[in-house]
């Protein structure tokens, strides 16, 4: 096999925790999207006899068909990688990767004789256990018996981030639903500096929640995809949060947080407690701020510190703090090279800033700057990824083509071709 | 003060190209502005000089005019010109007048100061906007370089490696296919395409 067969059989796989992107290199710059989820339908139902069907697990574009009541729906309707690692013991969630994976694989499966499977190269979280490698492994090894796969290998989502960047040496923040995942990177990721943080997107959601019931929206405070509509389109990120509270308090009209629901009459208007709006954006990057103790007090969740498999996440690192901690595991000579290039990766850095609120509001990479500043370090180049959503695909696709099928997986090295003969 | 001083003066100072400022002048103060330069008149007459002190607070408050005038003198009457020690005048870049009714005569020539340009707020902000702007034009520049460093730097790694002949496999592979925007110009491709090598 050469580099002539890997440039058309390369496959992406990124396991995302709402969409699962697949594809092989030769769809160009875009890959295919599905939702990373899968339905077990109940067998004895008159839908799964219509369908005609003997599948256990149905995913992709044809999954809403086969939905029935929705008093089912949380038992039958599984996303796997809703907090990026899955549990050992998760057979529906394991089920579901797997047959994503082979649903994604023969959408693509060459007729030409000559084809010898693809080289699959999956992308999951930095902090994943080593159990996850083995189970993604053991579902490759079976789809290679079906004829798709040629070999397999893994790889951590922020290494697939820097390449699609075309950045050497770099500090990537990965933040996502569940968590975020700091990972230095200098042509290979530095393991044992990565800083595993558990507080992702979902958190900002159940603040925007509490700031819904506390405006007098209670009964939309619980539907969560309205929630993220909200905190998507009101919140904001100060540059300073005191300064910013101030400013809003003194100018109610200018920083009005409104949100019409499209499609219905529903708008949101928090009014006198606008204000607000810049609790969300810096709970992300910073919830140490006393102002949060009000909202943990009356019940909401604080993100705590847990041990998930080998690794410990913190609840309440703050994200300059985690990319100096980082940054001070690595060689020192290698430590102001990565300072110049921090990528800002995953929706958890989508915010918005509105150009009449400038200097008040800042997007995702100032206030990392600021962060950082206040830690001493002030000549941080931060940038916020183009192209989220496919950043980690592409650069999986980039790593099957140039990694030469010579190098085989080692444990120890957690890298290489992984062959299934 | 006397109309006919500040018509004497005034006649002095045209001589000079100076301009007299009623606007800017106060009582016992004229203001005159000619040639790019401003100068301060500080009006002794000898009823002011009966007071005590007086002499010495007018000397002391034209002095403090330096800095915010180009010129400061003082003008006492003619009768009064031989109390005054013109020496302390001199020292500190003072000028002398000294006056009838009929003319003024330039005893002492005033020593030409500075001014302290104020700075306002907006101008300030203006050079901050400036500077930040250079500050990030630097940064991009920073980036750019550090980005060709490596590329130079794997180009120079790759010219050490001997480049293999493409492997032509016995099944037919077409001719290679076009390759996304993303593999291209990337310096991972050089960096992975060594993996076990190193």
């Amino acid at each position: 096999m050469s580099t002539a067969y890997r440039s058309l059989y390369t496959f992406g796989e990124d396991y995302g925790t709402i969409d699962f992107k697949y594809g092989p290199i030769t769809l160009g710059d875009f890959p295919e999207i599905v939702e990373n989820r899968g339905y077990f339908p109940d067998k004895s139902s008159i839908i799964y006899k219509i369908m005609g069907t003997e599948k256990d697990v149905i995913v992709g574009k044809e999954l809403p068909l086969y939905l029935e009541t929705r008093e089912g729906l949380p038992e039958r309707l599984i996303y796997p990688m809703r907090n990026g690692v899955i549990s050992k013991s998760d057979i529906k969630a394991w089920r579901v990767v797997e047959e994503l994976t082979r649903y994604a694989l023969r959408k693509f499966k060459p007729p030409k004789k000559e084809f010898q499977g693809f080289y699959t190269v999956a992308s999951i979280s930095s902090v994943s256990p080593r159990y996850m490698y083995e189970n993604i492994f053991k579902i490759h090894e079976k789809l290679a018996k079906e004829g798709l796969v040629k070999a397999a290998t893994i790889i951590p989502q922020p290494l697939a981030v820097a390449i699609a960047h075309k950045i050497t040496t770099c500090v990537v923040l990965e933040s996502g639903h569940g968590n975020t995942q700091v990972c230095p990177i200098s042509h290979y990721p530095v393991r044992n500096a990565i800083v595993a943080i558990n507080r992702g997107g979902s958190d900002a959601n159940m603040l925007t929640a509490e700031i819904l019931k506390d405006c007098g929206y209670g009964d939309l405070a619980h539907e969560e995809t309205l929630v993220r509509r909200v905190k998507e389109n009101i919140g904001l990120v100060p540059a300073d949060l005191d300064k910013a509270i101030k400013r809003a308090k003194e100018n109610k009209e200018k920083f009005r947080a409104k949100y019409k629901i499209p499609g219905t009459r529903i708008e949101i208007d928090l009014a006198d407690n606008s204000w607000t709006r810049f609790l969300i954006g810096e709970y992300v990057f910073n919830p140490t701020h006393e102002i949060f103790q009000s909202y943990f007090k009356r019940g909401m969740p604080k993100p705590k510190d847990v041990k998930i498999g080998d690794v410990f996440f913190m609840g309440m690192l703050d994200f300059g703090e985690a990319v100096v901690t980082a940054v001070e595991k690595c060689p020192i000579e290698l430590q102001p090279f990565l300072y110049k290039k921090i990528l800002l990766s995953g929706g958890n850095f989508a915010w918005d800033c509105p150009s009449k609120l400038a200097g008040v509001a800042v997007d995702s990479a100032t206030k990392m700057k600021l962060l950082l500043k206040s830690r001493g370090i002030d000549y941080a180049d931060v940038i916020v990824t183009e192209s989220p959503q496919y950043s980690v695909w592409r650069g999986c696709i980039v790593y099957g083509y140039a990694v030469p099928e010579d190098y085989r997986w080692s444990w120890d090295r957690m890298e290489g071709w992984m062959f299934f003969e | 003060m006397s109309k006919t001083i500040v018509e004497n003066l005034s006649k002095f100072f045209s001589k000079l190209g100076f301009v007299y400022v009623e606007s800017e002048s106060t009582d016992g103060k004229l203001i005159f502005l000619g040639n790019g330069e401003k100068a301060l008149v500080s009006i002794l007459n000898e009823q002011n000089l009966c007071e005590r002190n007086a002499l010495l607070n007018a000397v002391l408050e034209a002095y403090s005019y330096t800095g915010k005038i180009h010129k400061a003198y003082l003008a006492i009457p003619k009768i009064l010109a031989t109390i005054l020690d013109g020496e302390i005048l001199r020292r500190r870049g003072l000028g002398l007048l000294v006056y009838t009714d009929k003319e003024v005569k330039e005893v002492i020539p005033a020593r030409r100061f500075a001014i302290e340009e104020k700075i306002s707020s907006s101008e300030i902000n203006e050079l901050k906007e400036r500077i930040l702007n250079l500050e990030e034009t630097v940064r991009k520049l920073s980036r750019q370089i550090d980005m060709l460093t490596e590329e130079l730097l794997s180009l120079r790694r790759s010219a050490r490696v001997p480049v293999e002949a493409p492997k032509i496999t016995q099944v037919g592979i077409e001719a290679e296919p076009k390759l996304p925007s993303f593999i291209k110009d990337n310096p991972w491709v050089a960096v992975l395409s060594k993996r076990g090598k190193e």
